[in-house]
């Protein structure tokens, strides 16, 4: 999508690469693991350890005692895994997706089920992953999953059946491409991180003819060849439909390095990025087409930034205000309909009064012929680093008060199991670091996704033409201002742990 | 936006020395501990008791958590007295001699004992226990030394806690830009 | 689709048994949960000042068994957020008339927090016992 069609530079059709850089480092190479992640057990070695947590966890969840702040799974879960997963997001890439615990057992199930059907073509977007995304974070305050252990046991179980149910019956990676609400969460985030799976080399690719990276390689044919059944498939190709020397960028990639192992050539590593350099880029790209025509890429980054804000306001007491008034206003006394209405603002009203008005003066100060939801579709990308910001000084506020909880919780539950304190008595003297400290983070994470984002808008703006940026670019310069401003807000509010104020 | 760039530019080449203040930041804020309290010595034999010392020696308000188990494990059935000495290690102020607060646990015998500490500095601390069953008896002690460690931020903190995330914004910024700008001519 | 071998098909049910016990040890070993307090127990726990806000609250706990005071217990209450990941808090009560306790207890933050009473009454019988206490205020 090229906005007003003003500028000569503007490329349509074609797949406006990022400039090819002299040194990728390569992450692989650089770690000593080039050859060690061709091998079939090297996505299982990261899987096993956080599927035994898992299983740890869902034990806990419905065997360990029902206080969130004692239960392994909701302190995991809501505090830990989250964190972590930001965290390497930020400095590294999307590891929680590479060392996936429900790949494995998926991974488990297709051996004894294989998949027979595709995904319906209907599906084949990100339409319904925004719903699943939106119904997570939904669900996550109407059942107050943060306290909830049993709730929390209940979503990881419900995460396992789903990979299964949905991937023993639809081939490749579909609960991963198109359903994972954590996925797409790491899709985007990933978008901001210094490392991509990546070829080392475009030149070894042009002359490739077999494309394993994509197919995957399978059995020799065995000479003469009497059947024409499909031969047993050795190792996997991209299960998302990324054919590595179209990638461009993290998006749908799920780092499980299947291409790499693939790859005959080891022609394929991890390489470092420009992080949100992709998110400027236009045109068509392999598994993605093009992202700035696609309404569901543009809802997802919408969803992904205003969810962010809307889930850090319900931790803050001016939420709660609202949510008493409205109750008394409309004298409802359940809280499900006014959390309705609070989402249905939240994620839906004010993101479309905002972002339809940040594009209608972008229209007016350029004269573009363009419709404004065409507008919007072409910046929603620069709402992601602002959202990955959000998320991680959120997260990362949960994550540092209370990374050392993780010990006396598990001294409680190992003292509990077995009777004896083999790990020590629970020192429950360990929080984290003092809130003062996590808030100075807190404005840095922010800081840095303003900045990311301008960066986007100034690259989206520039690509369209180089005449109209500024006047392009600075309404949704101020928007990006006004959702650092609320996020700000939000971050500095006293933050209250607190649980819906009805009850159901 | 030029303004910015020229920022950013001197920045950049000033990256060498840059690195070097953050490494020193960094030290400085791992030095000076701000966070919880940290394990000063775990399940160590005391006496008849296991001890256990955390200490959250911020300058100010110092804090220190000591718990003490029997050897089973259980808590100790007659609580002992638990006294906490300070000085600093130069001897440039007269020792403190603290009480504690006891907190018992499910488990142990917890005792909090909250003194003062100037300002940075190293400091000696003795913890006496003194048995109830021979109150003449000479007390077990057991010590061991502490570096105090600032108290909040002021503005200054806060621009070197902040100073990371504003180099890699601006390293960010610049490196983004020039890249954009090569791309486009 | 890959076709399966017999050798495959056992070393899949072989990992599906190994998961499987892993999951029954683990919640045989997680299901247990502290004692809960007796059915003939009364448990009122009062704080003071009201409405509770940030700081430190004076807080009584009055046990009863069987509508008797129960004395010469060792009551210990631990203050929890009900989101996970925050530290606890924790305060011994001292017996101020019979069956009744009192002590300190700090709230570090606002929100939901819970109470855990936890009773060690004289016969050596340990149970515990939880309190919501919604909204606590910022001061």
């Amino acid at each position: 999508m090229t906005l007003p069609g003003i500028d000569a530079h503007s490329p349509s059709s074609s797949q406006q690469s990022v400039p090819a850089s002299k040194q990728r480092r390569d992450a692989l190479r650089i770690l000593g693991l080039s050859r060690i992640s061709r091998s079939r057990c090297f996505r299982t070695a990261l899987q096993a350890p956080l599927l035994l947590v898992s299983l740890l966890m869902v034990a806990h969840a419905f065997g360990g005692p029902q206080w969130a702040p004692k239960n392994l799974a909701t302190l995991l879960t809501w505090v830990h895994f989250r964190g972590l997963v930001v965290l390497a997001l930020l400095f590294a890439g999307n590891l929680f997706c590479m060392a996936c615990p429900f790949v494995l057992v998926r991974d488990l199930a297709r051996r004894l089920h294989p998949p027979r059907w595709k995904w319906p073509k209907v599906l084949r977007n990100k339409w319904p992953a925004v719903f699943l995304f939106a119904t997570v974070l939904f669900s996550y305050e109407l059942f107050d999953l943060w306290s909830n252990p049993l709730g929390t046991g209940v979503l990881i179980v419900l995460y396992f059946v789903a990979i299964v149910v949905v991937d023993i019956s639809f081939e490749r990676a579909t609960f991963c491409k198109y359903v994972c609400p954590v996925g797409q969460f790491n899709f985007l985030s990933s978008l901001l991180s210094p490392w991509e799976v990546a070829v080392r080399d475009p030149d070894t690719c042009a002359n490739c003819r077999t494309k394993e990276c994509i197919l995957g390689t399978t059995a020799p044919r065995p000479e003469p060849s009497v059947d024409f059944q499909p031969l047993p498939i050795l190792q996997r190709g991209c299960e998302l439909g990324l054919y590595l020397p179209r990638k461009s960028g993290n998006m749908d990639c799920t780092f499980c390095l299947d291409c790499a192992a693939a790859c005959p050539h080891d022609n394929i590593g991890i390489l470092s990025q420009m992080p949100a350099e992709h998110l400027t880029t236009s045109g068509v790209r392999s598994g993605i087409g093009a992202p700035e025509r696609r309404r569901d890429l543009a809802a997802l980054s919408v969803l992904f930034c205003f969810g962010a804000i809307l889930n850090a306001f319900a931790m803050i007491q001016p939420v709660y205000a609202l949510e008493s008034y409205v109750a008394t206003w409309l004298h409802w006394n359940v809280e499900w309909p006014i959390l309705t209405l609070l989402f249905l603002f939240g994620l839906v009203i004010i993101p479309a009064v905002m972002l339809g008005t940040t594009a209608s003066v972008c229209k007016a100060l350029t004269h573009s012929p363009l419709h404004l939801s065409d507008i919007v579709c072409s910046y929603a990308r620069s709402l992601v680093p602002m959202g990955f910001g959000i998320w991680l000084a959120h997260y990362g506020f949960h994550f540092f008060t209370g990374i050392l909880t993780v010990i006396p919780v598990t001294q409680a539950a190992v003292a509990s199991t077995f009777g004896a304190a083999y790990l020590g008595r629970p020192a429950w003297q360990l929080g984290g670091l003092p809130e003062r400290v996590v808030y100075v983070l807190e404005l840095g994470f922010l800081g840095l996704g303003f900045i990311g984002s301008c960066l986007v808008v100034h690259g989206i703006s520039h690509q369209v033409s180089q005449q109209l940026a500024a006047k392009m670019g600075a309404p949704w310069y101020a928007l990006q201002v006004l959702l650092l401003l609320s996020a700000w807000w939000i971050m500095s509010q006293p933050m209250e742990m607190r649980g819906t104020f009805l009850g159901g | 936006m030029k303004a910015i760039q020229a920022i950013s530019c001197f920045v950049v080449r000033r990256s060498r020395r840059l690195v070097g203040l953050i490494v020193v930041a960094i030290s400085h804020l791992c030095h000076g501990h701000e966070g919880p309290p940290f394990p000063v010595v775990i399940d160590q034999s005391f006496g008849e008791q296991a001890i256990s010392v955390w200490a959250d020696p911020d300058i100010g308000e110092a804090t220190f958590y000591v718990s003490l188990n029997d050897a089973d494990g259980r808590r100790p059935r007659i609580p002992p007295r638990l006294r906490l000495w300070v000085q600093p290690k130069s001897g440039r102020l007269l020792p403190v001699l603290c009480e504690a607060q006891v907190l018992p646990s499910r488990d142990s015998l917890q005792f909090v004992f909250q003194t003062t500490f100037d300002q940075r500095d190293y400091w000696v601390v003795r913890i006496f226990q003194e048995l109830p069953s021979a109150p003449d008896a000479r007390p077990i002690e057991w010590s061991f030394e502490v570096e105090s460690t600032p108290p909040g931020y002021d503005a200054w903190d806060l621009l070197i806690y902040l100073f990371p995330f504003a180099f890699f914004g601006i390293m960010w910024i610049v490196t983004f830009l020039r890249r954009a700008q090569r791309f486009q001519t | 689709m890959t076709p399966r071998s017999p050798r495959r098909k056992r070393t899949v049910h072989r990992h599906g048994t190994i998961l499987v016990l892993a999951v029954a040890i683990v919640v045989q070993g997680g299901c247990q949960t502290p004692p809960q307090k007796p059915a003939t127990a009364g448990v009122t726990v009062t704080f003071n000042p009201l409405p509770l806000s940030v700081g430190d609250a004076q807080v009584t706990v009055t046990l009863t068994d069987e509508s008797q005071a129960v004395s010469g217990a060792t009551v210990e209450v631990e203050g929890n957020m009900n989101h996970a990941g925050m530290k606890p808090t924790f305060a011994t009560l001292t017996e101020v008339a019979p069956g009744s306790y009192r002590g300190t207890l700090s709230f570090t933050m606002a929100g939901d927090w819970f109470v855990l009473v936890n009773v060690v009454e004289a016969n050596g019988k340990r149970w515990t016992h939880s309190i919501e206490v919604p909204g606590v205020r910022v001061p």
